[in-house]
This record gives structure tokens, sequence and C-alpha cells, in this order.
């Protein structure tokens, strides 16, 4: 199926398909992207392998079939296909197993190589120096030997050397050679890569050393002097360093040597966390439970309490006095005391304190050494101090920790090279045997025990200020101290508090001991306060204080045990948050009522429930829970009164600080509105104090509906009944006799109706009616009542104001106003209340004019509205002319697929006409083929027989045979 | 017992005739009619006497003994006979004791009830004496009684609404003609019904008497409005029943449909006449279900009730925006599930909502989150005087000290 001949000669249609001759502008040139020529001829040729085929086998009855392998397979190119062959062959041979079939020798890995896997050998073998030849032959057995060896393993690179290494040892050394410099080519690349690996590690490590830099560069640099440990360690560190990276020695040394320096100064400003801070807090009251502790102890509060009380400002104000307190001179004059002291330490391990624990036989072993006593007094007293640095000291510990990986990282990095780089190799090996013994430093002193540590620690002591970097096992040692310190806290406040008690009253009983304790407490506030776990310890704490005690109370323990210290206090302050809920609770209660120790307690109790959200909103549910049981129990009593209780109110209002009121649904807001409101619509008004606690209801329902215009109908209808009170006229049956069914109120005597003249109108004190009993003559007077009534319509106004853009206006806020019309026009009604009322009501009227206008009926079915049909032609933005414009998505399919239907009918059609036209073209030639034949033949013939003629003719038959012969 | 019961019900009719002529002082009236209810309400339903054929034949001789004197001479020896050699068919006699359960109880329902007897009467009536009347249409318009239900219906208020269910009954049971039913049924839509103790029932009731797709537009364009007006008085519960009535009210009558939904265009025309356009046209006062205008008016209550304080209600008035014309896509609200609502029960379902996401807080089903409210200063005083105008919050115990404070603290505020 070669067919060569358009091979040879080039068809000029295929390849020329534009007759362009020159470029015009906006003219449409048709058909030039298709090249008709080339196709054509492609037809045609396509033809001639499927149609004429069929055509020239139509007349036969039997074909040719074409079997070899790959013959049907167009992919397959001549080689691949001979290729594939062979193999066919050689299998078929091996299958045969003949013993007869001799093998061929090398002639099949030879013919392998044939493809040029190493074209460029013969170039090598030209570069080759054939003087260096003698001098490192020896060398180069060696390594032709190690190659060997390599390739065996199977290194890639030397995959197709290692077999020709083998076979080929007899020739000549150049192939030899060549293989090394294959080889060391390939190890070139591989250490490049290392070391690339290698670059952007240090790069890393570099970064990261900017950035700690710059964090500790921020803090004040003081010096300090380095402890000998630490010094040492930092520095072998330092010189391992110095060593990896001689390239970049002096910009890395420097900086190292500078954060060497820079660890030793104190981070003292960095901006706190606010865990932090409450930790600092903490702390701070710590310390001053500790020195009052301290100061009764030892009796010296007579001299000291200026000191003490003037350290409350400042965030660190132990400190300084405290290293000057450090006992190093007590150790010398009280040493007696101290060793009291440190049998009360050892009294309290054996108790069983478990962070003590451990420190008891250590007490016992330091008997015997000289002052060791003291030096266990010292760490206790120091333990706060410690606590204190122990965060930065961690943060510390943490940054040498991530610098010490990086270090062994970048050393295993190195050490996973090959060994073949002997100035890096050596380098990182030292180093790493640098640091490995130095980390092996702090197991071993681990193991050592505590002894050893306890000596450090004492050493450390002595050298306060350079204790800002330390070692690592000195950290270690902080850390669990630390922990230590957490567990053994809980009981210092307990042991100050026995001792205490001890000191004041040994033989009485406990109970006795507390009440003394309370007794004390009186005089001076304790300065760490456990978060009492019950009202009774909450009550023993805050009974018979100032208020400013008590707040301060309050807020000292809450900074002991702030949530942000730790995790575990959450529980410690959700049982105070409720203890002091139920605080403010009883407070609200108390006969001569506190209002200025609630107004404090309110500070607190919103910091807190930002604090604890979740559990804010349980206690405030389960309150209002209660509070409506009792509600829904007391109104079925019919004499008791069911308005809500002082206390109530003011949770109420609490809550309503506390939580939002403009939310559409909240968890608290909700049912607190609609206990409030079930209040308003469901108690009998009977006193005047139940007015006056109705009116104040509705003004708090007023405030917590401000915000977000809620629509409360309670409120409104409880003012009107009030208002419908005030008047002294009978409400006629037919117009209010409505909302009195609704009201159920009980006394149909008119309770606000103003019947003498006024003296002074003045602002209801609430706290005051709150307290006066029911039976209270101040209710009956006109005073009262018209108070109350300016009271009334005050807040009517508020709602006329916040109700302003309801549709239903004039309907809620109009018989109101008619009402308060009727009673500005009454008797006895002060004129300040009259015009109170009259402006009301020209609010009210004013509104409802507004609303009489401008208000349309309701259109609560909108539907959205059907856009016109537009017929103004729409201009399209880089328009495309083959592209279907139409807007209906489907008729612009439709019309596609006709359109593509009736493309591909034409097409058809295309192709059978030219089928045809073929065909008949090549029956066509076979025609004239056999009419040429024939028409040859008949020549042929006519010219034999007129030959034959001709020598009949002319009388020489035979003659030209004759002639012939 | 229960022969006791029986014996009491045929003497009951003379007794009560003993009782009118002597008209003996109220207190003991009372008294005995106390008695009377208590015997009449604990008499077993008739049906189930019948079944028991034993106790029936127990009870024959006694009650026919005593029927015979009491009843007409004819009928006593008819009786006689066949009490003598056999006992009546169960079917008679369960006739006969209907006859005297009716007889007894009409008797009873027309002597003057004290009011809580009254109201406990009407209460049970539908339940446990309607079914088993002889004629229950007695009740209403026969000539011995006078038409108990009927004229407790007219006396309003509470009890008409108690008496709405058993006169339900008997219209739709029992064919009762009562014309006035819409005027008085709209008469009772007050803003007591709403904390009424039998408004369930009162609201099912309405919804069922306003069923009907065939009643006039006017009518229920009325009773509609008149219902919005009372959303504005009455507890979330009762918003959340009115809501549910008048979503079914314009769901049955599409031509009540302009009460929420009017087009504007034929509107504007008329605006440049009439100035005041909002001014509503219905009058709430009238009683006469013609007159009240409600077609022209507009429903802007349910309107106002989308920013009721009550999440339940704002939620609810939503579901009128839908277009309740098109009943195909609508379906009708139940009432009943509206209609036992107080503020215990949105309480609760308030209360049981959060309760159920806090006990599946570590769940984490669906926490829903506490919000706080956020202020620049957290305020220090529990009530200002800014909020409650008419109020001061001054203790007398330390005058001086908390003055100081507060004006401190109002200080403070104006400064900021």
């Amino acid at each position: 199926m070669k067919v060569k001949a358009p091979v040879a000669k080039p068809n000029p249609f295929e390849s020329i398909w534009s007759r362009r001759k020159f470029d015009i502008l906006g003219k449409k040139r048709k058909g030039e992207e298709r090249r008709i020529g080339l196709s054509r001829s492609l037809a045609v040729e396509k033809r001639k392998n499927t149609l004429l085929k069929d055509y020239e086998r139509s007349q036969k009855s039997s074909n040719f079939v074409d079997k070899r392998i790959g013959e049907q397979n167009e992919e397959l190119g001549e080689f691949d296909k001979k290729i594939l062959r062979s193999q066919r062959e050689m299998r078929e041979k091996l299958g045969k197993k003949s013993r007869f079939n001799l093998s061929d020798g090398e002639d099949d890995e030879y013919d392998d190589q044939d493809g040029g896997l190493y074209p460029g050998r013969d170039d090598f073998e030209d570069d080759v120096p054939f003087n260096e030849e003698d001098a490192e032959e020896a060398e180069a057995e060696k390594k032709s030997f190690i190659l060997k060896q390599l390739s065996a393993s199977g290194t890639p690179g030397a995959h197709s050397a290692a077999p020709e290494g083998d076979e080929n040892r007899q020739k000549t050394k150049k192939e030899v050679y060549d293989e090394i410099i294959s080889k060391s080519k390939f190890f070139k690349a591989e250490k490049a890569r290392d070391k690339e690996e290698n670059d952007e590690l240090i790069k890393k490590l570099d970064e990261q050393f900017t950035t700690i830099q710059s964090a500790l560069a921020a803090q004040p640099k003081q010096l300090n002097v380095v402890t000998n440990a630490t010094g040492n360690s930092v520095k072998v560190v330092n010189s391992s360093k110095a060593e990896a990276d001689q390239e970049k020695a002096d910009g890395y040394d420097k900086l190292l040597s500078e954060m060497v320096l820079d660890m030793r100064a104190r981070p003292s400003n960095r901006t706190k966390t606010p865990e932090e801070l409450a930790q600092d807090e903490k702390e701070r009251l710590e310390e001053l439970e500790e020195k009052l502790g301290k100061k009764s102890r030892f009796n010296l509060s007579d001299g000291e309490d200026d000191e003490y009380e003037d350290q409350d400002g400042g965030l660190y104000p132990g400190r300084d006095d405290f290293e000057d307190d450090v006992p190093f001179n007590e150790e010398d004059a009280e040493e007696a005391e101290a060793e009291k002291k440190s049998f009360i330490l050892k009294q309290l391990s054996a108790s069983g304190t478990p962070g003590a624990h451990s420190a008891g036989p250590e007490g016992d072993e330091n008997r015997q050494k000289t002052k060791k006593e003291v030096y266990d007094e010292i760490i206790s007293k120091s333990k706060f101090f410690k606590a204190e640095k122990a965060r930065d000291k961690e943060e510390n510990d943490e940054l040498i920790k991530k610098l010490d990986e990086q270090f062994t990282t970048i050393q295993s990095a190195l050490a996973a090279q090959p060994k073949q780089l002997n100035v890096v190799n050596k380098a990182t090996g030292s180093s790493v045997k640098v640091v490995s013994s130095s980390k092996a430093e702090p197991d071993q002193e681990k193991a050592d025990g505590y002894d050893k540590l306890l000596s450090e620690m004492v050493l450390d002591m002595r050298a306060r200020p350079s204790n800002r970097t330390k070692t690592p096992e000195e950290l270690a040692q902080d850390e669990k101290e630390r922990l230590e310190e957490l567990e053994v806290k809980p009981r210092d406040g307990k042991k100050a508090k026995i001792t205490k008690g001890q000191e004041h009253d040994l033989n009485a009983d406990k109970k006795d001991a507390k009440v003394k304790l309370t007794g004390t407490l009186q005089v001076d506030l304790p300065y760490t306060i456990e978060a009492p776990k019950t009202i009774d310890d909450l009550t023993a704490l805050l009974d018979n204080r100032s208020d400013e005690e008590i707040i301060e109370a309050i807020r000292r323990i809450r900074a002991f045990n702030a949530i942000k210290v730790a995790a575990e206090n959450r529980k410690k302050i959700q049982v105070f948050y409720g203890l002091l809920l139920q605080y403010f609770s009883v407070s609200a209660n108390k006969k001569p009522l506190n209002f200025r120790l609630l107004n404090l307690l309110v500070k607190p109790l919103m910091e807190m429930s930002i604090e604890i959200p979740y559990f804010a909103a349980i206690c405030a549910r389960q309150r209002l829970l209660r509070t409506r049981t009792l509600f829904a129990e007391d109104i079925k009593i019919s004499e008791k009164s069911c308005w809500p209780s002082m206390k109530t109110l003011f949770l109420l209002r609490l809550w309503s600080m506390i939580f939002p009121c403009s939310d559409f649904r909240h968890v608290v807001m909700t049912p607190a509105i609609l206990l409030m409101c079930e209040y308003l619509t469901r108690c009998p008004i009977t006193s005047g104090r139940d007015v006056a606690i109705g009116s104040f209801l509705c003004s708090m329902v007023l405030s917590v509906c401000k915000q977000s215009k809620k629509f409360c109908p309670e409120a409104l209808v409880f003012l009107r009944t009030l208002l419908m009170a005030a008047s002294n006229k009978k409400p006629e049956p037919s117009q209010n006799s409505e909302l009195y069914h609704l009201m159920e109120l009980k006394s149909p005597k008119p309770l606000l109706c103003i019947r003498g003249p006024v003296d002074e109108i003045k602002p209801l004190d609430f706290l005051m009616l709150m307290d006066s009993p029911d039976d209270s003559p101040y209710f009956t007077s006109d005073n009262f009542r018209a108070s109350m009534l300016v009271a009334v319509v005050d807040n009517l106004q508020g709602y006329a104001n916040i109700y302003e853009d309801f549709k239903s206006y004039p309907e809620i806020f109009m018989p109101i106003s008619n009402l308060l019309s009727e009673l500005a026009g009454q008797d006895h009604m002060p004129v300040a209340l009259k015009d109170k009322m009259k402006a009301t009501v020209q609010l009210i009227e004013k509104k409802a004019d507004e609303h009489h206008t401008l208000r349309r009926p309701l259109q609560m079915r909108k539907q959205k509205p059907v856009p016109i049909k537009l017929l103004n032609p729409k201009f399209e933005e880089n328009f495309v002319s083959t592209r279907d414009y139409d807007p209906d998505r489907q008729r612009a399919e439709d019309r596609k697929l006709k359109k593509l239907v009736k493309r591909e009918a034409k097409g058809a059609a295309r192709e059978l006409r030219k089928d045809n036209y073929f065909l008949a073209e090549a029956k066509a030639r076979d025609k004239a083929r056999l009419d040429a034949e024939k028409a040859e033949e008949h020549g042929r013939a006519r010219a034999f027989l007129q030959e034959q003629e001709h020598a009949f003719k002319s009388g020489q038959l035979g003659k030209s045979r004759k002639r012939r012969r | 017992m229960s022969k006791n019961h029986l014996s009491l019900m045929t003497f009951l009719p003379s007794m009560f005739a003993d009782s009118e002529k002597e008209s003996t002082t109220r207190a003991s009236g009372q008294l005995l009619i106390r008695n009377i209810h208590h015997v009449l309400s604990k008499i077993p339903p008739l049906e189930q006497l019948g079944e028991n054929s034993e106790y029936e034949m127990w009870n024959a001789s006694g009650v026919f003994t005593k029927e015979g004197e009491t009843e007409s001479k004819k009928v006593k020896g008819k009786e006689a006979k066949k009490s003598g050699n056999d006992v009546p068919s169960p079917a008679k006699i369960s006739k006969k004791m209907k006859m005297k359960f009716s007889k007894a109880w009409m008797s009873f329902l027309a002597l003057p009830l004290p009011i809580d007897v009254y109201k406990e009467v009407l209460v049970t009536l539908h339940q446990t004496v309607i079914p088993y009347l002889s004629s229950p249409i007695m009740l209403c318009g026969s000539c011995t009684c006078s038409d108990f239900l009927t004229r407790s219906y007219d006396i309003g208020g509470v009890i008409s609404v108690m008496a709405l269910s058993s006169l339900f009954i008997l219209m739709t049971e029992h064919g009762l003609e009562y014309p006035n039913l819409y005027v008085k049924l709209y008469a009772l839509l007050e803003p007591s019904v709403f904390i009424a103790k039998h408004r369930a029932k009162f609201f099912e009731l309405l919804d069922s008497c306003l069923k009907s797709p065939l009643l006039p537009a006017y009518l229920a364009a009325s009773f509609a409005k008149k219902l919005s007006r009372l959303a504005l008085t009455v507890p979330p519960s009762g918003g959340l029943v009115i809501v549910a009535l008048i979503h079914n009210l314009l769901r049955r009558h599409p031509s009540i449909n302009c009460l929420v939904h009017k087009e504007d265009n034929i509107e504007t025309a008329k605006d440049v006449s009439s100035i005041k356009s909002g001014i509503d046209q219905f009058r709430n006062d009238e009683t006469d279900l013609l007159k009240t205008n409600a077609m022209r008016s507009s429903l802007w209550e349910i309107d106002t009730l989308r920013h009721h304080y009550c999440p339940p209600v704002s939620r609810f008035v939503l579901s009128l925006e839908n277009d309740l014309t098109v009943r195909s896509k609508t379906t009708e609200v139940a009432v009943k599930d509206f209609s036992s609502g107080s503020y215990a029960t949105i309480f609760r379902e308030e209360a049981t909502v959060f309760v159920f996401l806090f006990v599946n807080a570590q769940i984490r089903r669906r926490v829903k989150q506490v919000p706080l409210a956020f202020y620049k200063a957290i305020p220090t005083s529990l009530f200002s005087e800014n909020d409650f105008s008419g109020w001061t919050f001054q203790s007398d115990n330390n005058n001086t000290s908390s003055e100081e404070i507060d004006t401190k603290n109002s200080a403070e505020r104006r400064s900021e």
C-alpha cells in the first residue's frame, strides 16, 4: 500500500490554497480557512482506499487479507512493526526449545545498542587525555571497581554501563574512564543538590534568627552575669555552629553572640496578653497575701503597713522589696525562726500535699548539711518570685529548644551526605558530638536527683540577677517547681488561715475558728480569696463589711480565680457567679435596702457575664422559670398580691442590662419580657402600691422595647386602665367594658382619681414606694395620684414616640388620647399635669393625623413586578455574528440543531454525489481501458487481415515468409 | 346507688314543682339545686345501662311500679300487665328511661340556677346530657322548657361562650335554626374572650362557624377586621389565635383579600379628591354586621403585629403574606394548635427550646449563641433616670452618700 506517487510529485493545489496577492482591509475573504485543494485530494485518496476497493472487489469472488502483525495498526511506524515481528519470531523460536538451535552469540546485545543510548561516547574517546592514563592507572582501576560495586547496587546513572564493565574488562581504558566521568558527574549533581538543601535550611534558620532577634531587641538590654553552665553550653553550641557554616561564620557568629546576650535581657516590657495580666494580678494578690501572712507571723505589722499599701499600685511592686528581703540577712538573725518554719513546711509535706511530697525527704537529707534548712526556707519563700518568672523562662526555654531542633535538623541533613566532603563532614560531625554531649547533660543531671538540683537552685538564688537565662536543666527544674507551686497554692491560703486561727484560739473548734477568722478578716481583707463554694461562705465573707470592701473582695476573688489563668477556674467562677447573683437578689429583698451596694454589684456581675455568657444565660433562665412558676402559684390565691417583688424587678432590670434587648429572639430577654407582660396582664390592681409597681413595670418594658420598637400591647392596655382609673366618671359600659373585662380590674373604685388640690408633683421615689406597706396613707393621697399620673403620661409619651411608625398607630393611640383629653378637663387636675396631658394628646393627634393622610391600604401580597417587554434595539458589546442572541435558550438550541441537521444532510448528499462521480469516473476509466484494449485488438486483427488481403491481392502469397527465412 | 338515682329522677319533676310553688328562702333553694345537680350529674349514661340487661331487670320492676303511679292510668294498666307476666324488652326500657332522663333535666334547667352551677351545667351539657336526651331540640324550643341555651347564649360574655358549644351541636346535628348566630358571635369578640377559661373551645367553634365559604364577604370581612382590631389589646397567645383565624378566613373567602392587599392604581385617582385616605372606615362599635364598613378598611393591625415583642407572633404574621387566594398552594391553619395557648405555653415553649438546646450543648447539635449587650462603658447603676421618667431612685438609708454618687454618676454620664 505504498503509494509513492503523490509524495514524489506534489500536487500544487495542495500546497497552495490561497490566491491572495494583497491584503485588502475590510475585504471578506471566503474559503481561505479551508484548504480546498488538499481536502479534495484527500477525499479522492480516501475514496481510492475505500470505495474504489469495494468497487474492484465487487466483481471478484475472493480477496487477499493481510494478516501480518501491525499491518492494520495505523499508529505503528515501520520500525516498530519490524520490531514486533522480530519479537514474535524470537518468542516462537524460544518456545520450541530446539536443541539444535544454535545461539547467535553476542548479536542480540549489540543489536539493542544500535538505538544509540550513548551517542556522545565517541566524543569522549577523543577527549580522554592519554597522558594521565599512566599516572592514574591504579586509581582508575580502583575506581572502576568501586563503580562496579555501585552499579551493582543499582544507581540509575550506572545502569547501562554496568554490564559492559563486567564483560569488557579486557577492553581499552577509555571506556573505563567514560564510566568514571559519568559517575563523577552524577556525584557532583548529587552534591549540588545536597548543598542546595543545606542552604535552604540555613536560610530558614537565619530567618528565624532574625525574628527572634527582633523580638529580643525590643527588650531593654540589661547586662547580667552569665552563669557558668549556661555560658558554656551556649558557647559550645556557638562554636560548633561557627564551624558548620564557615563561609557565613562572622555574620552568623555575631548574631548568635548577640542573641546570647539578649537572652540575658529581661523581657519585662513585653506587651502582655490578657491571660498574663490576669496571672500577674493573681500573683500580686498572692504576694500581698504572703506578706500579710508573714507580717502576722513575725509580728512586724506595726511598721510596714504603709509600705504594703503603697505597693498596691505597681505591677511588680514586690520584686525590689523582695530582693532586699531575700532572707540572707534573716539567715543570721532569725535562724531559729527559719528552723521553725522549715519544720512547718515539713509537717505540711508530711500531711500529704503532693507538691511538697518530694521536698520532704530532701529536707531530711539537708538536715545534716550546714544551713540547708535555711536554704529550704529561702526556696519556699522565693517560690512566688519564681512562679512569676516561670512564664518568661518558659518562653526562653521554648526559643532555645526551637534553636536546638533546628541545629539537629541541619546536622542530620549534613550527616546524611556521603562522607566524601571532608571539611563539611568534619564540622558537622564535631558539632553533632558537642550538641549530643550537651544534650546528654540534662539527662544525666536529671538522673542525679534532687540533691544536686537543690544545690544548683540554691546557687541560682545567690546569683539572682543572672537567672534570666537558664540551662535546660534549670528550666526543667523551674517548670517542675512551678507545677508544685500550683499544687501547693490552694493549701497556702488554708495554711495561713489555720495558723492564724491557731494563734487566736487554739482550743476552739473549727466553727469557732471560722467565726474568729471572719472576725479577724473584718480588720483586714485577705488578698487571696478562694472563690466561695456556698452562699454561706459568701455571706460570711461579705457580712458586716462596707460596700467598698465588698466590691474589693469581689474584685480580688475574680482576680485570684481568673478564668484566663487556669481553665479549672471557670467552674469556680461559675459557682461564684451564681452565688453573687443570689447575693444580689437577697440583698435586693432586704428590708433596709442598700441600693448603693446593688448599684455597685452591677458592674462585676456584668463583667462576669461577659466572661461566662452561657452560664449567665442559664442562671437567668432558671431564675425566670422559677419566678414564673411561683407567680403562677401565687395568682391562684386571690388575696395574695402577686405583683413582682423588689428582687424580681431588680433582676429583670439587671438582665435587661446584661443581655441585648434588641434581639429578635433572645434566650433570656424573650422570656423576661413575656414575664413582665404577663405580670401586667394578669395581676389584679387592688391598691396604690400595685399601681406603682405596674406603672414601673410599664416603664421597664418601654426601656426594653425602645431600641427595637417592639409592640407590647399589654403595657399599653395597662396604662390605659390606669388612666381610666383616674377618671371620676363612671365609665360607660358600652365603650370601655371590654378593657375592664380584659384587665379583670377587681377594684371598681377609681384609684387614681384626684379628689382635692395637689400640693406638689415630684418624681416618685421608687424605692420608697416599694418599701411602704400596702395600706400606707401616701398611696391614697392626691400627691401620689398626681405624681403617678405624671409618670403614666410620661410613659405613654414614650410609647407614642417609639410606636410612631406602626401602621395602626391611630387605632392604638386614639382611644388613649381621648381618655387623656377627658382627664385633662377634670376638676382638681394640677396645671402641670394638665399641660403634660395636653402635650401628649397633641403629639398623638399630630402623628395620628399624619398616618391618616399618608396611610395606604395594606399591600402584603406584593409580587415581583413583571417587566414590560422592551422593543427598542439592544446593542450587544463584542457582537459575534455566529452566536445566537435569542434570549429563549430552548429556541436557540432548536435552531442550532436544525442547522446542524441541514448541514449534515447537505454534506451527506454532497458526499454521495461525489462518490457517484468518483465511481462513474472509475467505471469510465475501466470502460475506456477496455475500449482501448478492444480497439487495439481490433486494429491488430484488422492489420493482420489487411496484410493478408494485401498479400493475396498482390499475389505474393508466402513471399514474405520466404523472404524472412 | 343507681337505683337511688333513678328513683330520684322520677321524683324530680314533682319536687321542682313543689319548690317553685313554695318559693322557699333563697339559701335553701340553692342548696337544693346544688344537690339536684350533683345527683343528676352522677347519673351514668343511659346507653351503658341499656346494654346491661341483668342490671336493668333488677331495676325494671321498681322503675315501672313507681312510674305507674305518676303516669296515666291507661299506661299503668298496660305496664302492670306486662310486668306481671313478662319483663319488658330492653329497648323499650331504655326509651322510657331516656324520657325520664330528659324530663328530669328539662325541669332542672328551668330552675333559677346559681351562677357556678349554671356554668358547670353549660360546660358539661354538650357532652353528658345532650347525646342522651330523647329530643335534644327541646332544650331550645320546646314549649314546656324555656329555651335554655338560647337564653344563656343571649346573656353575653362568658356564659355565651360556654353555651356556644352546646348550641353548635344542636345546630349541626339536630337541625336547630338560629338566625342570630353570627351577630351574637360577633358580639362575643371582646378582649375578655382571650383570657377566658374556655377560650380554646370557643375559638375552635368560631373557626368552624366561619368555615362555610358561602358566607357573605361583608360578614367575613367584619370578623377579620374585628379580630385584627382585638389583636392590639390581647396577649401574645391571643395574637396567635387571631392570626390563625384571619389566615383561615382569608383563605376561605378570596373576596376579602382586599383587606390585606389592595392595589394602588385605583386608589391614586381617588386620592386627589379625598385627602385622608388613611382613616379607618371600620366602625368598631357597630353591632350590625352589615354596617361595619369592614370591606373598605384594611388590616393595618396585622402589619403592626409584625413588630410584636413575642417572636412566635411576629413570625406567624408572615404566613399571611402568602397569596391565600390560590387555594391549591395553601392550607388552612389548624386553630386547635393555637386556641389553647396562654402565657404559660408560650413561656414553656421558649424555655424548652432553650433547655433542649443547652442539654445538647455538649453534642453541639444546634448550639445557640448567647449574645450580650455591648457597652462602651459598663453602666454602674441599675436604673438611670433617663430611662425612667417620673421616677427617682434614692434610697433613704444612706441619703447623703448615695446622692453624691448619683449626682456624680449623672454628671459623668452627661460629660460622656
